[in-house]
């Protein structure tokens, strides 16, 4: 019987040593290109605090915000940001329940942007907040004033459900990094990074007995990181969905939301991944195939998001309320005077992503780029109208008002993407972007002197007996 | 080809000629319905038009659901279920049955269940609203659904002849001939059927989505005109695709036993169907939730009056068990890994989902046409229950004495990956406990 010699899934991979140097290399010193990123996105990091700062010495109407419109860009981009962390958790948790093979050279990158992204996300409510010294009611604390908190209240939720997922899956990214770490630590020269990687690794050894609960720890926290992919989009959307706004008062918002969260996040991946493999030369890590199973993902996310667009107009018509059609976000939005920002919606997420119907298209990896660059403008944008459209034209007409964002709002947008990807480069260089020990587990073992062949099946015939660990 | 699949040293299994134990079972089931159903026109002619229409939302549901399992399996190159979609696929013959079957329920729409013929609606709703236009929708949207149904299954048997062909003569020439018309030997034949089935499988999910979702809204939603849920086609299809996966579990355990294919479907098959019946049971809980504290918090009364009507008593009571069926039974349940390696324990609790899925469907439409006054759930809706379950049964019945219950090919895309060294059928990489 002939053996694997050679992993499909990443075909030019030869052996165990290859993984650790490649990945490994990562760790060692930053080239030219990598400098000039971070300085850029440290450069947006001090754009960001100086506009914040300015904002909370001259007040929050540096903001733009101003009623009805109370909620704008800083509550979209929080929304955009949450979304962009469930990608992260969908590839390391779900997509490992369901078995998917191909998520080992791209679920550690996952996960750490989860990760940066609820950390960017969770900049946002205290920036809004307008006096962040105070952004402290947020938290559930025990208190004797009896100003905290209303329990009835979504906002209360989403400080419940975005701290869990924050913890769970900063838990999650840590305890599958582990075996990696020691990996580092074993090939670290440089002192301080002896040192961290020593620390963090725990002592792992990779004794039978450590994999042994290692796996059961990793699959137990897939499986409670499953459900939060759910829950925390959910309650993101019944911010939204439980007040009686037009537009808002929907039901279909939770399902609707974690869908176009799994989107964008899926799109975040690709636009990072896309620029990092040719830069770090990871050809052979994140293939082509990847980005032809993640566009698959993006497309069904596409069309749930899609049937929860046609869900949404067609229920505001069918209802015949007026302030459902003038201000729903949808009737209203693709003919008033956000027009532009509605049909930009319509077109990033719903019709330019049908071209991923198409094998060609899926397995172009500049037109992959494309697309995701569009699929990350257009979810931004449909935060966008949902919140301000729906908060500008609501039941009263007298009430109702324009919004544009203020350039305080616009920087700190910006360099929120400076913030998350300030950590995202650090990241790649401090820690083992990619799971070499899971990695492993699909790479053909070393054995004597066996490379290169074509590849054959392993596999016993049949329904043999099944092996149960 | 054969080679990766691991089933060419497995005899082709299915009924040797229509099973005559279950053939008069059938029988019996239908003219005992259709007694009930003839008693109840004369006794209420709208509360036993109302049983039918429950009834067709139930048994089209599961048999829609299922499948639609047998077709994401394809989307998904699910290589673990190889030994079990062929048996989820088998209800594709109750579909055409259920075409037929919804044709007087359109025709008595207008009299028995849109009670909005009778009121006046705000101006250019009836664009949307009226009684022709109900029909027609339906009738493409989900004729169109059954059409690729059939499709479906039709390229997904193909190539499994060549393997009948030897086995069949003199079984039921009709079909076979239409099944070797224009063949082009195994080889080209399982090429062409991974082509077509790839590309009918995402078909066939949006016209389900699509169809199922014009169910709801015309005969769930409309039933009380003022009441509006934008994820009712979601939960009403959702709730369908879970039906399909108890369908499929309990049909899969009775058929390992009867036929004898413990040898071909191994507890790690029915592991991970059980995997997505838990799964599935709480992705109902959750879009039932979405549905609900949406409504609940919102305190529009437009809205509350279609819950308060579920969930007041006498109705409540059905709600809960509902819920307990759906929900809460299967959720603690199948949490050990025992139920979901069992396929009796699994079907015992497909069997309680599927009971529960049946009274959901009479929630969604009953107390939208009676006061809450008491439960309106008696002979009618048991006995028109009854032909329908006879039905399905014949058309299984039908199915397995014509089809071999295994699928023999497997699509190209499959053999691409296990050719990777990923997880043959019923092998265990990951538990989940």
């Amino acid at each position: 019987m002939a053996t694997v010699v050679r992993s499909e899934t990443h075909p030019d991979i030869g052996s165990y040593e290859d993984v650790n140097r490649d990945i490994l290399k990562l760790l060692s010193r930053p080239g030219r290109g990598y400098r000039i990123l971070l300085a850029l996105a440290i450069a947006g990091v001090i754009a960001l605090f100086t506009a914040w700062g300015l904002q909370i010495v001259l007040g929050i109407g540096m903001s733009g915000l101003r009623n009805p419109i109370g909620w704008g860009v800083y509550i979209t981009t929080f929304v955009f940001w949450v979304g962009i962390a469930h990608s992260g958790t969908l590839i390391s948790a779900i997509l490992y329940l369901f078995r998917a093979r191909w998520r080992q050279s791209i679920y550690r990158a996952a996960e750490a942007m989860t990760v940066f992204a609820v950390m960017t996300a969770g900049l946002f409510p205290v920036i809004h907040v307008g006096r962040p010294w105070l952004a402290y009611y947020l938290m559930p604390y025990p208190n004797q004033r009896m100003i905290w908190p209303n329990f009835r209240s979504p906002l209360v939720w989403d400080v419940f459900a975005v701290g869990t997922y924050f913890t769970v899956s900063a838990t999650f990214f840590y305890i599958g990094m582990i075996p990696d770490l020691a990996a580092a630590r074993d090939s670290a020269i440089v002192p301080w990074r002896k040192k961290l990687y020593s620390t963090l690794s725990l002592g792992w050894r990779g004794t039978n007995w450590e994999w042994k609960h290692f796996t059961r720890a990793y699959l137990y926290l897939a499986a409670l990181a499953t459900p939060l992919v759910l829950s925390v989009h959910s309650v993101v959307s019944w911010d939204f969905a439980m007040s009686l706004v037009p537009g808002w008062h929907s039901t279909v918002f939770a399902p609707y939301f974690v869908a176009g969260a799994i989107y964008s996040g899926l799109a975040m991946v690709l636009t990072l991944l896309i620029p990092i493999r040719k830069i770090f030369g990871l050809e052979a890590y994140f293939t082509t195939r990847h980005v032809e199973q993640m566009a698959k993902v993006m497309l069904l996310t596409s069309l749930i998001v899609s049937y929860a667009y046609l869900c949404e107009a067609f229920t505001a018509w069918y209802t015949f309320e007026p302030a459902e059609q003038t201000g729903g976000y949808l009737m209203f939005g693709a003919t008033g005077e956000y027009w532009w920002s509605a049909w930009l919606m319509l077109t990033c997420n719903a019709f330019v992503p049908q071209l991923l119907w198409f094998r060609q298209v899926r397995r172009s990896i500049p037109a992959m780029f494309v697309i995701t660059l569009f699929v990350n403008i257009g979810m931004w944008f449909e935060r966008y109208s949902i919140i301000v459209l729906s908060l500008s034209h609501e039941y009263e007409p007298w009430m109702w008002n324009q919004y544009r964002p203020s350039l305080t709002g616009m920087i700190i947008i910006l360099g929120s993407f400076g913030w998350f990807l300030m950590w995202f480069l650090l990241f790649l260089r401090v820690l083992p972007a990619v799971s070499v020990a899971e990695l492993k587990e699909v790479l053909p073992p070393p054995l004597r002197r066996l490379r290169a062949g074509p590849a054959t099946l392993r596999r016993p015939r049949g329904g043999a007996e099944e092996v149960r660990p | 080809m054969a080679e990766h699949s691991g089933y060419d040293e497995l005899p082709v299994r299915r009924f040797e000629g229509f099973p005559r134990g279950g053939a008069i079972a059938a029988a019996v089931l239908v003219v005992a319905g259709a007694i009930a159903f003839g008693a109840a026109l004369v006794v209420d002619p709208a509360r036993a038009w109302r049983a039918y229409m429950q009834n067709w939302m139930f048994f089209t549901s599961i048999s829609a659901g299922a499948v639609m399992l047998s077709a994401v399996v394809v989307m998904a190159r699910g290589l673990w279920s190889q030994p079990i979609r062929r048996i989820a696929l088998s209800f594709v013959s109750f579909l055409p049955v259920a075409f037929v079957l919804l044709i007087p329920i359109l025709i008595v729409s207008g009299t028995y269940y849109l009670p909005w013929v009778h009121e006046a609606l705000p101006r250019g709703k009836e664009l949307w609203l009226n009684v022709p236009f109900v029909i027609v929708r339906n009738l493409v949207l989900f004729g169109a659904f059954v059409c690729v149904a059939v499709a479906f299954a039709y390229w997904s048997l193909r190539p499994d002849v060549a393997v009948l062909r030897e086995e069949s003569a003199g079984v039921a020439p009709a079909v076979w001939a239409r099944f070797k018309r224009d063949w082009r030997g195994a080889e080209a034949e399982e090429v062409r059927a991974s082509h077509n089935t790839a590309t009918l499988a995402p078909i066939l999910a949006l016209l389900y989505v699509f169809s199922l979702s014009m169910v709801a809204f015309d005969y769930v939603m409309s039933l009380q005109p003022e009441f509006k849920s934008t994820l009712i086609g979601g939960y009403f299809f959702m709730g369908a695709f879970l039906g399909g996966i108890a369908a499929t579990s309990l049909l899969t355990a009775i058929y390992r036993r009867v036929l004898g294919l413990e040898d071909a479907i191994l507890p790690g098959n029915i592991h991970d169907l059980g995997k997505l019946h838990f799964a599935f049971s709480i992705f109902w809980a959750y879009l039932f939730w979405a549905q609900f504290i949406v409504i609940w918090y919102g305190l529009l009364t437009s809205e509350q009056s279609f819950v308060i009507r579920r969930f007041q008593a006498p109705n409540g009571t059905i709600a809960v068990i509902v819920l307990f069926c759906l929900f809460v039974i299967p959720f603690f349940g199948l949490l050990g890994v025992k139920p979901k390696r069992t396929p009796e324990i699994l079907a015992g609790f497909s069997s309680v989902v599927l009971i529960g899925l049946w009274l959901e469907r009479w929630l969604l439409t009953y107390p939208s046409w009676y006061p809450p006054t008491r439960i309106w759930l008696g002979w009618q809706e048991v006995g028109v229950g009854l032909a329908f379950a006879g039905l399905l049964v014949a058309s299984l019945l039908w199915f397995a004495s014509r089809f071999p219950l295994l699928q023999l090919w497997r699509p190209m895309a499959e053999l691409e990956l296990l050719g990777r060294g990923e997880d043959a059928p019923g092998e265990e990489v990951t538990q989940l406990t």
